[in-house]
């Protein structure tokens, strides 16, 4: 059975390393580096988060994307190919939401590639909720999710909310890219 | 419920269409010149404009808080769910329609689309703000098949940060929109319902139907939260 790939996307800070390594049964490879700009945190992913997840025989490999700009020719790398995308926000962070937007758009436009988006930190008491954050993405609430990046129970709702909108046929082909054949991976 | 933020990374015309659902006051703090401005709102209605505690009622002065609102680069915002009844709103007017001759107001670069996100026309656009109409005519029949910010400043010889304004305008006008790849969004569940088994009812492995990898992993997933959720 060929393994499905899933990419986890979003601005830095989102939690996408931490959603990473909570739906991950093996050891995370993950590729951080020291951050050369003020970014909020010591360490951040330059090329991407690696896990896998195997569930009644059917394994998934979960990539996390890095989240600064400039690393923005992996979006395109490990998106070829995927069965989704979780575009992860977090909703303390207003000031990253337009990033995030530009980022699931910039992906989604070239992709075609079922979606769904994460807001997370619902734990904190002042955090945006996700029907909010539907609103400013233009998108059905069905599409928006809360959640606590540390929670697993979360984390498989959010892939159930993602799974529920792919075809459910025996064989679920990966997207092609939009006006391109390039396939890195 | 929480909506916050700073308007540096937030642009006004963009927080008043999130809250064009909801009813209640929007605070800002210092974002008119130092001073502090409350919106009540009733969906898309501005029920009443305060500067500074006192309220706002001739036309003039309105356009010029609201002027300087969408300019303004920094000011932080809350907005609080209330039932407005007890407030002695003044005003009814459509905030969108206020706010509409200031379309052209300046988007920092790092909150304009990617020069390659592709766009198409929205599906009822509305009619275009004249300072974008000649901009709208001459781009509309090249978004028929999606179009990036790229691809029209290279059509229209512009630079591709000009093209990358033009759409961030047609965007805030609400006459474009970005193309999806993906499928229509299905009603979530109905689709794979009459396949939904709940933990403990789930057929043994060996008697279940022959299931896709997708069904496979949704089955496994809903197992896990079902367990999850009796922990």
């Amino acid at each position: 059975m060929s393994p499905l790939k899933l990419v986890v996307s979003g601005p830095v800070g989102a939690g996408k390393t931490t959603f990473v390594q909570t739906l991950s049964e093996t050891a995370v490879v993950a590729t951080e580096a020291e951050a050369t700009e003020d970014i909020g945190k010591a360490l951040t992913t330059v090329a991407f988060d690696f896990g896998t997840l195997n569930l009644d025989g059917q394994e998934l490999h979960i990539y996390g994307t890095p989240g600064q700009d400039r690393f923005n020719f992996m979006w395109d790398v490990l998106c070829d190919g995927a069965l989704g995308l979780v575009m992860l926000v977090a909703g303390d962070r207003p000031q990253d939401f337009m990033h995030a937007r530009n980022i699931l758009e910039y992906i989604t436009s070239r992709f075609p590639i079922p979606f769904v988006v994460g807001v997370t930190r619902q734990d904190l008491d002042r955090v945006w909720k996700p029907a909010d954050i539907a609103a400013f993405f233009g998108l059905p609430l069905s599409q928006v999710v809360g959640l606590n990046a540390i929670n697993p129970a979360d984390g498989a709702n959010l892939l159930i909310r993602l799974l529920e909108r792919l075809p459910l046929s025996p064989h679920n082909g990966a997207p092609p890219r939009v006006g391109s054949t390039s396939s890195p991976l | 419920m929480a909506i916050f933020g700073d308007l540096v990374h937030l642009p006004f015309i963009d927080l008043t269409r999130v809250l064009a659902h909801q009813t209640g006051i929007l605070f800002l703090r210092t974002a008119f010149a130092g001073r502090s401005v409350e919106l009540h709102l009733d969906c898309t209605e501005l029920r009443g404009l305060y500067l500074d505690g006192f309220p706002i009622n001739e036309s003039s002065r309105m356009q010029d808080v609201l002027h300087g609102l969408t300019t303004s680069a920094t000011g932080t915002f809350e907005f609080q769910p209330t039932e407005l009844t007890s407030l002695t709103p003044h005003l009814k007017l459509t905030l969108s329609e206020l706010l509409d001759p200031y379309g052209e107001t300046a988007v920092p670069e790092a909150q304009l689309p990617h020069a390659d996100t592709r766009f198409r026309s929205a599906e009822l656009p509305p009619t275009a703000p004249a300072h974008l109409t000649a901009s709208w005519q001459q781009i509309r029949p090249r978004l028929e098949a999606g179009a990036s910010p790229a691809d029209v400043a290279h059509q229209l010889q512009l630079s591709e940060l000009q093209g990358r304004e033009l759409f961030s305008r047609l965007r805030t006008a609400g006459l474009i929109v970005p193309v999806r790849g993906n499928m229509p969004a299905k009603p979530t569940g109905r689709t794979v319902e009459p396949d939904v088994q709940l933990a403990g009812s789930i057929p043994d492995r060996a008697t279940a139907p022959e299931a896709g990898p997708v069904r496979r992993l949704l089955n496994a997933l809903r197992r896990f939260t079902a367990v999850a959720g009796r922990a």
